[in-house]
Parts: structure tokens; C-alpha cells; sequence
């Protein structure tokens, strides 16, 4: 028996199974609990047109009130599920701002998040930066996330070619596949960047 | 509702189903008794979940609540009160405590009220207990067996 309200349902589950991740936005469960809720809405103005036509009142027709009643409150309850839903997801959104690497976090937000999400994604991160720059101006607001680092050196994996750098204890040579144990100061843009991987 | 109305838990509480009975016959609604009827007839009882029987008792002249849950009846009633930690909410009901504050809150039952009380106090005990110095067998057993209320505070 399949009822108003139950993908919505499915909807909030999803939501609780997956708190604390952003999982891939579910396009086609949100389509189908938007459309519940327009032929909902659909069916309780047919509903009011005949009666209104046959110039009845709810209270001559309590029927049809409860009917017109039912399908409001599926229609409130699916809307509730679809914002919760979507509340849950845009928080770990801006969660995802505030922390660390912004390769990798960039990557896993491109993946789930839907095309608004993505909009929002940049739109507050251009805000956090605008708002709090000139306060830190010392501070790589959004570069290495909010955790201080552990240590000084840290052990890094390259992921793409880049080629030599020269760093204050020499010349590194930085091939695909190798490894390094190196100052965090030295390699951060080129974590960010993408080109090395921090291996702990 | 206020300051629920995003929260998840919340929402999958509000989705625990009750039998109910409309006192006139509604259109378009015949599928919830699996009849192939278009309409509900009257006097029919149906399950419906909580957000619906919510703002639907409100007209009683309409619509009726016809009983609880198995799992607030008298057999789970009296084995809670014999013997709190034993009962396995998760498997009777996750939402327990949830679920049960909203449904006495709109039915107005004492008993019931009282006895969730009784109950999350006794088991509060051995959920601190778990909290603080836990991972013996008999424990984990007893995680298993938790709401989702205790386990917010098992595990937080």
C-alpha cells in the first residue's frame, strides 16, 4: 500500500542515514516528492471547483472536506521533508567551506552536490573571504582549514608531475609516484593545487 | 513543532502509523484499506501515520482515533514495567520516546506518560554506565537495544 507522504518519507531517511556526509544529490526522489506535492494541490482544486460548482459548503459535504484536508496536510508534510532534506545537505555545504584542502573538498562537492548547491558553494565562500579578510589579513582564511597543523614536516605523495622546486633545504624533484617528507610551508599551494597528496 | 520543524528525527517520528476511523465516507481515498473502492467508506478502520492523525483529531465529529500502537499496549506496558532494560525499543519502535510524547500530548494518556518516564530513567542508568566505562558483552547487547533518544546520549 503505498501512501501520500511516503517518498517524502524515503527522502528523510536518506537524510538520517547520512548525516554527517554530503552524499550525491538524489535529483529523481526530490522530482517525484515536487511532483506529488503539485498533483496533491492539483487534485484538492478540482475537488474545491465541483464544489463550488454545485454551490456546496464543506459542511454540507464532510467528505469532501476531509479529503481537501488529507491532501493538504501530504502536501505540508512532503514540503517539510523536501526543506529538512535540503537545510541538512546545505549545512554540510558550508561546512565543507570551512575545512581543510580545498582540492579535495572542491572535488567531493563537484561530485554530490547539485548545480544551486554548487552556486552556493562559491557564492559563501566569496562571502567568508570578503567578509573576514581584511580582519585576518595575515591568515590563508580558507587554505588549510580551521585545525591547526600537527607538525612542521609533513609526508607528502605526488599525484601529478610538477617538475623541481627549490626549497630552503634544497632542490626537490618532484615525479609522479614518489614520495617526500618536506615543510608543510614549502608544498601547501602545491597540496591545494592538486599536484601532491598529504599522507599521514 | 517550532524548532522541530527541520529536524529529521522529528520528521521520521511523526511517520509512525495509528488506526484510525473516519466517521463519513472520503473521496479518493478508498486505496488506503486495499479495497478497490475509489472512495473510504465510513466506519473504516484504517492505519494512518501521526502527521495526518495530528490535525485530523481535531475534528472529532469527523474523525476518531481507534487505539494504539501494539507497541504502547498492555503487553509491552506491563513487561516495561516488570523489567525496563530488557525491552528492545529498536526492534518495537525507534522513535519510542519521540513517537510517545507527541501521542500524549494529543491523547492525553497519564498512564502512558508516567511510564515513559519510569522507563528512560531506569535504562538513563545503565546508558551512563555504557557512557562512561563500556564495552562488555552484555553492553553491547544493550546498545543494540536503545532508542534513538538513548543512543544520542550513549554515544554523544
Amino acid at each position: 500500500m503505498s501512501m501520500y507522504g511516503d517518498e517524502a518519507y524515503k527522502l528523510a531517511k536518506e537524510a538520517k542515514r547520512t548525516t554527517d556526509i554530503l552524499p550525491p544529490y538524489n535529483d529523481e526522489l526530490v522530482r517525484s516528492v515536487s511532483r506529488e506535492i503539485r498533483a496533491l494541490s492539483a487534485e484538492s482544486d478540482a475537488m474545491l471547483t465541483s464544489l463550488r460548482a454545485r454551490g456546496a459548503t464543506y459542511a454540507d459535504d464532510p467528505g469532501a472536506a476531509c479529503a481537501v484536508l488529507v491532501q493538504q496536510l501530504a502536501a505540508k508534510r512532503d514540503k517539510r521533508c523536501l526543506f529538512a532534506y535540503h537545510r541538512q545537505r546545505l549545512e554540510r555545504v558550508k561546512e565543507l567551506v570551512w575545512e581543510a584542502g580545498p582540492a579535495g573538498v572542491q572535488r567531493e562537492v563537484k561530485r554530490c552536490a547539485s548545480a544551486t548547491e554548487l552556486e552556493f558553494f562559491d557564492c559563501y565562500k566569496e562571502k567568508v573571504v570578503g567578509a573576514y579578510k581584511h580582519l585576518f589579513t595575515e591568515v590563508d582564511l580558507l587554505g588549510g582549514g580551521l585545525d591547526p597543523p600537527k607538525d612542521l614536516f609533513i609526508e607528502v605523495r605526488v599525484v601529478k608531475d610538477c617538475g623541481e622546486i627549490q626549497t630552503e633545504y634544497g632542490v626537490l624533484n618532484l615525479s609522479k609516484g614518489s614520495q617526500f617528507f618536506v615543510r608543510r610551508t614549502d608544498v601547501e599551494t602545491l597540496i591545494k593545487q592538486g599536484f601532491l597528496r598529504h599522507v599521514s | 513543532m517550532g524548532d522541530d520543524y527541520y529536524n529529521i528525527d522529528a520528521i521520521l517520528a511523526d511517520q509512525q502509523k495509528l488506526p484510525c476511523i473516519f466517521k463519513c465516507d472520503v473521496k479518493g481515498l478508498g486505496y488506503l484499506d486495499g479495497n478497490n473502492d475509489v472512495d473510504l467508506r465510513r466506519d473504516t478502520k484504517v492505519e494512518l501515520p501521526f502527521w495526518l492523525v495530528e490535525t485530523l483529531a481535531k475534528a472529532p465529529d469527523l474523525f476518531e482515533v481507534a487505539g494504539l500502537p501494539k507497541y504502547y499496549g498492555t503487553r509491552v506496558r506491563s513487561a516495561l514495567n516488570a523489567s525496563p532494560t530488557s525491552i528492545d525499543f529498536r526492534s518495537l519502535c525507534p522513535y519510542y520516546y519521540m513517537f510517545g510524547v507527541r501521542l500524549v500530548t494529543l491523547l492525553k494518556d497519564d498512564p502512558l506518560t508516567e511510564m515513559l518516564g519510569k522507563a528512560f530513567k531506569a535504562r538513563l542508568q545503565l546508558i551512563m554506565d555504557y557512557a562512561q566505562n563500556g564495552s562488555s558483552q552484555e553492553q553491547t547487547e544493550f546498545l543494540q537495544m536503545l532508542d534513538e533518544t538513548e543512543r544520542e546520549h550513549a554515544i554523544h
